[in-house]
């Protein structure tokens, strides 16, 4: 297995949150699972969406792979973002009606993503030839086909890392990572130790219920409250899927 | 977002839920059941209850009211694509209890009117809305006990009783217009203040009672309730929005063992089936997601609740302190829902200055079209201090008076991002009324003669925003304060504004390094470099360091004092434009050599002689428009060219 990370970024980026669409609509901050696999299935060269009740092939395929998103040139964990106003005004496209609608989109999107890469598996070692040598069968997006997304092969990085190895008192984890439970005021919950932050920049936890996976059921997002944050974090022993890395002397979680 | 607000609205107490809302405008009647001396049920159309309401009336809402108020609301359609009357729509009850319509579908009424050969008038449409409204009973044999309720109005007996309601409020109207007449006369022949006041007051009085009785405009509503307890109308409104929350029934789950249903969200979101260009053709699934009916219910009761204006707005939605949320609301609640956002952040800023952050923060408007949600984002930590280190000051580097007074103008010093967005953000992007609207349509009317700085609202307001109440500081960098700046200071050169001028460049000086915090560049110490840069040429001391932008400083100086030496009617700064426009030295050099020959009959000092030799000497490659903060803080600044005893 290899642990490696790109930097995946775009000019704007829209991942489509899909409680509203009337008036605005709006976009999660942070790139999801299900948009990852969707990235990763664009530069392997997979089959996205073919036909109603049948899983997309890039899913199907990469669905096992651990991914860890690390935001960078945040601020505070958010992203700036600007209103863009669309009108259609096609016939064909609205059974005769205008369509307007506001979608708030990110503006220069950077995020760092960790994959754990089994080389045995044909596809998997694809992707790792792919994305080391910043190549792409299908390009990739970011939300919409508009926002195209693209990496550097000088961000490529393989790391050292162990999955063995039990976090003990307060740790930094560069990803963002899911919480179950209350990160303040449960001093069982992984929580964040309010006395240990990156001196750089101010002190912040950033909160987003985000797509963890799709609801095979239901077939729709399946939603998980997710975490990012400069402080340290205690009784990170109940976080699931933490991997040490020793280059970057903390911990990141892949889901 | 949803679920955010799902928790917030199930937060709020029930009581909460209903404050600020008022009845319907119009006339609510209320109808009573009897049993006649046959022992048939009838509905009593002499003895009945029934009031007026409109917005403009002042004081208490009377009990009938306010039980009528309740009464509507759990008889109420979602939207009217929802109500049973479809597709006219004009009936906007949904409850075998009540029925209410506006006044215009009545006989004489535009809609009325309009209908005539085309659609079926609301009297024929009675039958039907009554027999999908008795659908709603659990228990179907409940819809024969109130049938008598539907004969009411397919027999048109509701006609006689608007008939009596109408004769009644008329004979009241003329008794209330004569009086009104007559005191009005007393008022114009009235010469005692006390006196007067006294029969103002009574005008007013009369006035109000009018309200109460005045014709119905066609927008009014009449509503008919039948006297039933509360609760009967809670039951079958349930049923009704069980049926009717989700956008669609067509994708609803089998209830669970709970009796909770899955559906479509009906809130903000419209079904894409109408738009096939909306319709993923190929994904594996057909909607994108599902709610519960609880959950719809919540989201319905917050969109009731945004319009009473009980709600802040921008409102802070936290996500995982109640205790905060109920604060927000008792503060607002407090101030008899007058406070902002801003009045609210500083009051819990001083109690908990550790819990500011971690929610959404919402901004809706209540439009013509309902309500809109305009932003909705994540705060991870509120910045209420515009600076950890120390509060920003504003110099007053160009020697400007008080508005209105003869001493220096004091700057107050900036401790939070309030006083920071009106100190210093608001003078770039505010329009001719003095105000900045952060959410509303471009409207160029409202920036006459301010055309960049609409630019520069148009641009940045949304960063301000995000910057301000946010606390999202990567929003605004160098290039963009710099941009703002002078956007601002070239439609005041326009508008020959030299005051606002000088004032935006104090704020731009004094605020450089605040926006550029990586350059640590000090422009107030730059500024003081460029006039000792001045002085040492009148000096004739040896210059060392000299820079494009110390020549820029020099020769805005020169441009001032030649323009000094006007005598025309037209002292406008729109002389400094031929200036401005130069990008490059050779034509700035060659705009101001032109200006200084037209003056040159006129006397010039020792100073000035020394400094434009320099300027006209000077050469550079540099595109002079880079240069602009510069040239223009030479004009600007207090003139080092005349000689020391002379005025000119």
């Amino acid at each position: 297995m290899k642990l490696i990370s790109f930097d995946l970024k775009a000019d704007f980026a829209f991942f489509r949150i899909p409680d509203t669409n009337a008036t605005i609509n709006l976009s999660y901050n942070i790139i999801h699972r299900p948009a990852v696999l969707g990235v990763l299935g664009a530069i392997v060269g997979l089959d996205g969406y073919k036909e109603k009740g049948k899983l997309p092939q890039y899913y199907e395929v990469l669905e096992d792979v651990r991914i860890g998103v690390e935001p960078l040139n945040h601020d505070k964990g958010n992203y700036t973002k600007t209103n863009i106003k669309y009108s259609n005004t096609v016939g064909y496209a609205n059974k005769g009606t205008n369509f307007l609608t506001e979608e708030l989109t990110l503006v220069k999107p950077e995020y760092r993503i960790y994959l754990l890469l089994d080389e045995d598996n044909g596809y998997q070692k694809q992707l790792l030839d792919n994305i080391r040598d910043g190549c792409a069968e299908f390009i990739p997006y970011l939300g919409k086909n508009e926002f195209t997304a693209w990496w550097s092969t000088n961000s490529y990085k393989e790391y050292h890392f162990s999955d063995e190895k039990e976090p003990i008192g307060s740790i930094k984890i560069k990803t963002i990572f899911q919480k179950d439970m209350a990160l303040k005021n449960n001093v069982e919950a992984p929580f964040p130790d309010l006395l240990n932050f990156d001196n750089a920049e101010s002190p912040f936890i950033y909160f987003e219920r985000l797509p963890k996976d799709f609801d095979l059921s239901l077939m729709q997002y399946d939603l998980g409250e997710f975490a990012f944050s400069n402080y340290q974090i205690k009784n990170a022993q109940t976080l699931e899927n933490l991997f040490f890395v020793e280059e970057l002397d903390a911990y990141v979680q892949l889901f | 977002m949803i679920n955010e607000l799902i928790n917030f609205t199930a937060n709020l107490d029930e009581e909460f839920k209903n404050l600020g809302s008022t009845p319907k405008e119009g006339l609510h009647i209320r109808m009573k059941l009897f049993i006649s001396e046959s022992g048939e049920v009838k509905i009593d159309t002499f003895d009945f209850e029934y009031e007026q309401y409109s917005k403009k009336q002042k004081g208490e809402i009377s009990n009938f009211l306010i039980q009528c108020k309740l009464l509507h609301q759990n008889a109420w359609c979602i939207d009217t694509n929802k109500c049973l009357d479809v597709p006219t729509k004009a009936i906007h009850t949904c409850s075998p209890f009540a029925l209410a319509f506006k006044r215009e579908h009545l006989e004489g009424g535009t809609k009325f009117k309009e209908n005539i050969g085309k659609k079926k008038q609301i009297y024929e449409r009675f039958e039907e809305y009554f027999n999908k409204a008795f659908d709603l009973f659990e228990n179907k044999e409940d819809a024969e006990k109130y049938v008598i309720f539907k004969h009411f109005f397919t027999q048109n007996t509701f006609s006689f009783v608007l008939q009596k309601i109408e004769e009644n409020y008329k004979a009241k109207r003329i008794q209330f217009e004569e009086d009104l007449a007559q005191i009005k006369e007393k008022l114009k022949s009235s010469t005692d203040k006390t006196g007067k006041a006294e029969l103002k007051n009574q005008v007013a009085t009369i006035e109000q009672e009018l309200l109460k009785v005045k014709p119905l405009d066609d927008s009014d509503y009449i509503l008919f309730y039948l006297d039933v307890p509360l609760e009967l109308y809670q039951q079958v409104h349930k049923k009704y929005l069980d049926d009717k929350l989700f956008n669609t029934a067509l994708y609803n789950t089998e209830p669970n063992q709970e009796g909770v249903i899955f559906g479509t969200s009906n809130f903000m979101n419209g079904f894409n089936s109408n738009m096939p260009f909306l319709m993923h053709q190929t994904a594996t699934f057909d909607i994108s997601g599902r709610i519960s009916n609880l959950d719809a219910k919540l989201l319905y009761e917050l969109k009731n609740i945004l319009p009473n204006k009980t709600l802040p707005n921008p409102l802070p939605v936290f996500i995982y302190k109640e205790e905060m949320q109920q604060k927000v609301i008792g503060i607002f609640k407090e101030s008899g829902f007058k406070f902002g956002y801003k009045e609210i952040i500083q009051n819990l800023v001083e109690d908990h200055p550790d819990d500011m952050g971690n929610y959404y923060l919402l901004f809706w408007q209540n439009t013509k079209d309902g309500i809109v949600f305009r932003d909705f984002d994540f705060v991870s930590t509120f910045e209420y201090l515009v600076s950890r280190e120390k509060p920003l000051v504003i110099l007053n580097l160009f020697d400007i008076k008080e508005k209105g007074g003869k001493d220096n103008k004091h700057y107050p010093v900036i401790h939070n991002i309030f006083d920071f967005e009106q100190q210093v953000m608001k003078p770039f992007i505010q329009n001719k009324y003095l105000r900045v609207d952060y959410f509303g349509d471009l409207n160029k009317d409202d920036y006459a003669k301010l055309d960049l700085t609409f630019s520069s609202f148009s641009r940045y307001r949304k960063a301000i925003y995000d910057y301000v109440y946010k606390s999202q500081r990567n929003t605004i960098d160098g290039h963009i304060f710099d941009e703002m700046v002078f956007n601002a200071i070239t439609d005041d050169i326009k508008d020959n504004n030299g005051y606002s001028i000088r004032e935006k460049l104090n704020i731009w000086y004094s605020l450089y390094e605040y926006f550029n915090p990586k350059n640590k560049i000090n422009m107030v110490n730059k500024l003081k470099d460029y006039q000792d840069f001045v002085a040492a040429i009148i000096a004739d001391e040896a210059l060392s360091d000299i820079t494009d932008e110390k020549f820029a400083f020099a020769a805005g100086q020169v441009i001032n004092y030649i323009q000094s030496k006007s005598k025309s009617a037209d002292n406008s700064y729109n002389l400094l434009e031929p200036y401005l426009q130069q990008s490059k030295c050779t034509e700035f050099k060659r705009a101001i050599a032109n200006d200084f020959g037209r003056y040159k009959h006129e006397n010039f000092s020792k100073n000035f002689e020394k400094v434009a030799a320099f300027v006209l000497s000077y050469e550079t490659s540099a595109n002079l428009k880079h240069l602009l903060p510069q040239i223009l803080s030479g004009v600007f600044s207090k003139n080092q060219l005349f000689s020391t005893n002379s005025s000119k």
